[in-house]
């Protein structure tokens, strides 16, 4: 072919200006799951009714906490859409519910609260990532269903997530972790959910 | 109950699936899991029925399981209120009853990973395999139908197509991909996708490279007889154009993306070439008949790096800086009077080159008010540096030589600045509030406001209701305010295209089904044409020398047009049988009517009616899914009329099947097969061939002698087979035990 297309140096001069920016500094924790929050909360207040064991852990109203990282905006942020969003249901599970945002201290004192106080629910605000294995570790034993924000925790023994997958929202479970904790999902969700072994 | 009347019952239960007899089946589940979450509308993630405008989402699952190769195919086959016309190069995409031929795709933006494509040079943006994104790649497809300049600034006019691209979730492991129409066409694509840690944060990459190469098959075009009327001296036209076409259709396109993640950083890479043949001479392209020197060449390289911040529970920082780079060439071989209006030589080669560079920079500050999402609003600021450049040679094709002077020398540049803000508000569980508005500062047009106003109000938890006003704009672009050659005369007072809209739409859920009806008005205006300019207007560029030597009638762009739209649109989509089955089905008509000159007509190549519709059922894990879907147009006015000035008849209604078997090998898992079958039921389109030589000075007193255009003819059939690896993917199983 004739002809040949026209360049210019000022490409690499733009080019090489973006490329700079790639030396900023890298950080960050896991990342908390795309689904809105008003949809997590749908999905977790009607999923509670194909939880056999949930009437027996909840009583008469479900207690959920919603633990959340001190200091960190993204976990205040993260508990608070979820707070919000709960508030806005009637009913989990078919029961009343009340909302609590519990500060993590320990993973000890949380798995003492838990069973002192009933607790149905328990959701793992974003940037929680180092606590994780500390809260599994504790809360094994324990009646109560772990929800993470990000849906990588599921893979670290929460028991609950939400992913999106081609722009609808998926469940994912770690049912190992589910037996362990006492919640009994029926086989009609579970075929839904993505199960992590 | 009559037997019939049972069998209707039994047939609603069975598709609706929401009666009691099937609640213990979590249809409630699965209806919330059928629910699409949206990005593009208002650059958020919000459920649909929240986002203030009417949206269609195509699934990798989609993708796969219809074998769709292309962005366009997909959005053909399943998009809500969109359409492709086909002229057997880069196609033009239309929507609700309006298309403009020829287009590039200025009038719809094109995002990938909320990335803007459309260049400043042209302002095009490609949906097929020019796209620049590999097909197995892409996540979903967002189709936004309706102005979206508000927060993307200038092309949204149609709409906002954004192709989001996997995650590494969704694509680990190593993927492989072949398959080919025997003889005329192949496609191979490799991909991979990973987590991992990095710098102490969780990080993911994907990979994904394509190559599609098409070539054929032979196409029948009808044969123009010409009369020997003189065009120089000592030439006359060409006797014949046309015939059997065994070279000139033709694509060649690898592309590559990647995109890298690492805790709040995204840096997303593309890069793309691009050769199609241009198989025809039309009323754009000066072409000999089956020569495949006459070509296109896009290449395109884009960077996009983002970084968000959470700076407090109420005060969210959102970073973007990107670059881009698309380059585009054209070789047309052809008769050199009418190609070059030179007569020096027998056949000429015009070279065009293009090349547009833009480099930006995006802030975006998200403020939310009362810490929970329901009271936000978004600031943005987007600044953005273009340098643009063009040449047109014209040269001997045999020897290479040049015949005339380079022309059309182009080399510009500036800035351009876009500001916006968006609130939202959802006061209640049954009300989303959206309105905002973007400024767009460009020192060659005067500054564009671009609002948006939407409520949408759920009275009932399956019932939505939107009401929508919107406008948008698209610049014009370098290439059609300062072009200057022997044919072209530049327009620099070009006003940017704008287009008011207002739609309002009813949506039903109903278990897992999804009904929803719309309807719109839509106003366009300024709308740039290119046409012969006036004796006196040319006198005066000449004079002002404006213009370097002129042969023949001079064109020119200028805002002359407008378009009247409205229409009705509805739609139904669902799944049953555990979503096993799924289905949909679009229809949408709209009267559209382009007035200029004191003349309404209607839009060339655009159906009034349109729609599709598709079904596919997953026979289980081992056993192959079967897709059918189907798109049909009703008739579509001919491009263009005869040298006389005599309509052609319309394209005939269309209606384009396209069937897919895909599975898994039983035992292999890891190996997939594909088998895909396209067949038009019409041997043409709206699209006519053939030089169009009523321009030339001298053949203006013989015009009723000239043929009139034929059609170009469509690739009727298409067959294609193909298989599918995946390796270490590690997906964990979605089908557990019963407890």
């Amino acid at each position: 072919m004739n002809g040949a297309p026209i360049t210019s140096c000022r490409n690499l001069a733009a080019l090489g200006l973006l490329l700079s920016l790639l030396g900023l500094v890298v950080s960050g924790s896991a990342q908390v799951s795309a689904i809105p929050a008003s949809l997590q909360a749908e999905l977790l207040a009607k999923l509670e009714t194909y939880d056999r064991s949930f009437q027996a852990r909840a009583g008469k109203a479900a207690r959920v906490f919603i633990l959340v990282k001190t200091g960190s905006a993204r976990s205040e942020l993260s508990a608070n859409e979820m707070k919000s969003a709960l508030r806005r249901i009637e009913h989990i599970g078919g029961l009343p519910h009340e909302e609590v945002v519990v500060p993590y201290a320990s993973a000890t004192a949380l798995a003492e609260r838990i069973r002192n106080e009933r607790v149905a629910i328990v959701f793992i605000a974003a940037d929680l990532d180092d606590a994780i294995a500390s809260i599994v570790t504790a809360l094994t034993g324990a009646s109560v269903l772990t929800v993470g924000a990000a849906p990588s925790y599921v893979a670290r023994g929460i028991v609950l997530g939400f992913e999106l997958e081609s722009g609808r929202p998926r469940i994912v479970i770690n049912l190992e972790q589910a037996r362990r904790q006492g919640v009994d999902f029926s086989s009609n969700v579970l075929r839904l959910m993505r199960v992590h072994r | 109950m009559t037997l019939r009347q049972r069998a209707l019952v039994s047939c609603l239960v069975a598709v609706c699936g929401t009666l009691p007899a099937r609640a213990d089946e979590a249809t409630d589940i699965q209806s919330l899991l059928n629910e699409q979450v949206v990005v593009t509308a208002a650059s958020t993630a919000q459920r649909e029925s929240a986002a203030p405008a009417m949206s269609t989402t195509i699934t990798a699952e989609d993708i796969q399981t219809f074998g769709f190769r292309t962005i366009a195919e997909a959005v053909h086959f399943l998009s809500f209120g969109v359409f492709i016309g086909d002229p057997l190069r880069t196609p033009d995409i239309g929507s609700r009853g309006i298309l403009f031929e020829n287009d590039d795709g200025k009038h719809f933006l094109l995002l990938i990973n909320g990335h803007a494509v459309n260049d400043p040079l042209y302002g095009a943006a490609r949906f097929d395999a020019g796209a620049g994104i590999p097909i197995d790649l892409v996540d979903r497809i967002e189709v936004v139908l309706g102005p979206g300049s508000v927060l993307y600034g200038s092309n949204a006019m149609m709409g906002v197509i954004n192709v989001i691209t996997k995650n590494a979730a969704d694509y680990s492991g190593v993927h492989a991909f072949a398959e080919t129409e025997i003889g005329r066409s192949f496609r191979v694509s490799a991909g991979t996708g990973s987590k991992f840690k990095l710098a102490g944060a969780d990080s993911e990459f994907t990979l994904g490279l394509e190559y599609q190469h098409q070539y054929g098959p032979t196409l029948e075009f009808s044969v123009l007889r010409f009369p020997p009327v003189p065009i120089s001296p000592g030439r006359t036209l060409p006797e014949e154009w046309g015939g059997e076409l065994h070279e000139g259709y033709f694509t060649h396109a690898p592309s590559g993306h990647a995109r890298l993640r690492v805790g709040d950083f995204e840096l997303n890479v593309s890069a793309n070439l691009y050769d199609r043949g241009i198989p025809y001479a039309s009323s754009f392209y000066y072409v000999d008949f089956n020569d495949e020197r006459s070509m296109e060449r896009d290449r395109a390289l884009r960077i996009d790096l983002r970084h968000q911040a959470t700076l407090s529970s109420l005060v969210q920082l959102t970073s973007r800086a990107y670059f881009d780079n698309f380059d585009y060439q054209r070789w047309l071989i052809a008769d050199a009077v009418i190609g070059c209006q030179i007569n020096s030589v027998q056949t000429c080669q015009h070279y065009d080159a293009g090349r547009s560079l833009w480099i930006g920079l995006e802030e975006r500050l998200t403020l939310n008010w009362l810490k929970d999402q329901t009271l936000v609003t978004m600031l943005g600021v987007d600044v953005r540096y273009s340098d643009v450049g063009a040449k047109q040679d014209q040269l001997d094709a045999a020897t290479g030589e040049p015949i005339a002077p380079t022309s059309g020398l182009l080399d510009d540049g500036g800035p351009s600045l876009g500001t916006y803000i968006q609130q939202t508000w959802n006061p209640a569980t049954w009300l989303d509030l959206n309105a905002g508005a973007r400024v767009d500062f460009n020192d060659r047009f005067s500054a564009v406001l671009s609002p948006r106003g939407a409520a949408m109000v759920r009275p009932f938890e399956k019932t939505t209701f939107k009401a929508i006003y919107a406008q948008a704009f698209r610049a014009p672009t370098w290439s059609e305010t300062d072009l200057s050659n022997h044919t072209v005369a530049p327009s620099p007072g070009l006003l940017p295209e704008r287009v008011h809209s207002i739609e309002a739409s009813a949506e039903q859920g109903l278990g897992t089904q999804r009904l929803r009806l719309g309807a719109f008005w839509t106003r366009w205006t300024d709308l740039v044409e290119t046409s012969p300019i006036p004796a006196d207007e040319l006198m005066r560029l000449q004079e002002a020398g404006a213009l370097e030597r002129t042969v023949g009638n001079i064109v020119q762009s200028n805002n002359v047009a407008r378009v009247n739209n409205h229409g009705l649109t509805g739609g139904w989509q669902g799944s049953s049988f555990e979503n096993k089955l799924r289905y949909g089905a679009n229809l949408t008509w709209a009267f559209a009517r382009i007035q200029k000159d004191g003349e309404s007509t209607r839009i060339v190549a655009a159906p009034e009616i349109f729609g599709n519709a598709h079904v596919a059922y997953s026979f289980g894990p081992t056993l192959p899914t079967a897709a059918l879907a189907v798109q049909a147009m009703g008739e579509r006015p001919a491009d263009r009329a005869a040298p006389n000035g005599d309509s052609l008849d319309p394209a005939p209604p269309i209606a384009n099947l396209h069937l897919a078997v895909t599975g898994r090998l039983p035992g292999v898992p890891e190996l997939g097969y594909i088998l895909t079958a396209d067949y038009l039921t019409a041997t043409h389109g709206p699209y006519t061939a053939g030089p169009d030589v009523a321009f030339l000075p001298s053949v203006q007193s013989s015009v009723d002698m000239l043929p009139a255009p034929g059609y170009a003819p469509v690739e009727q059939w298409r067959i294609m087979v193909g298989v599918r690896l995946d390796l270490l993917t590690g997906q964990p199983t979605s089908t557990p035990e019963a407890p």
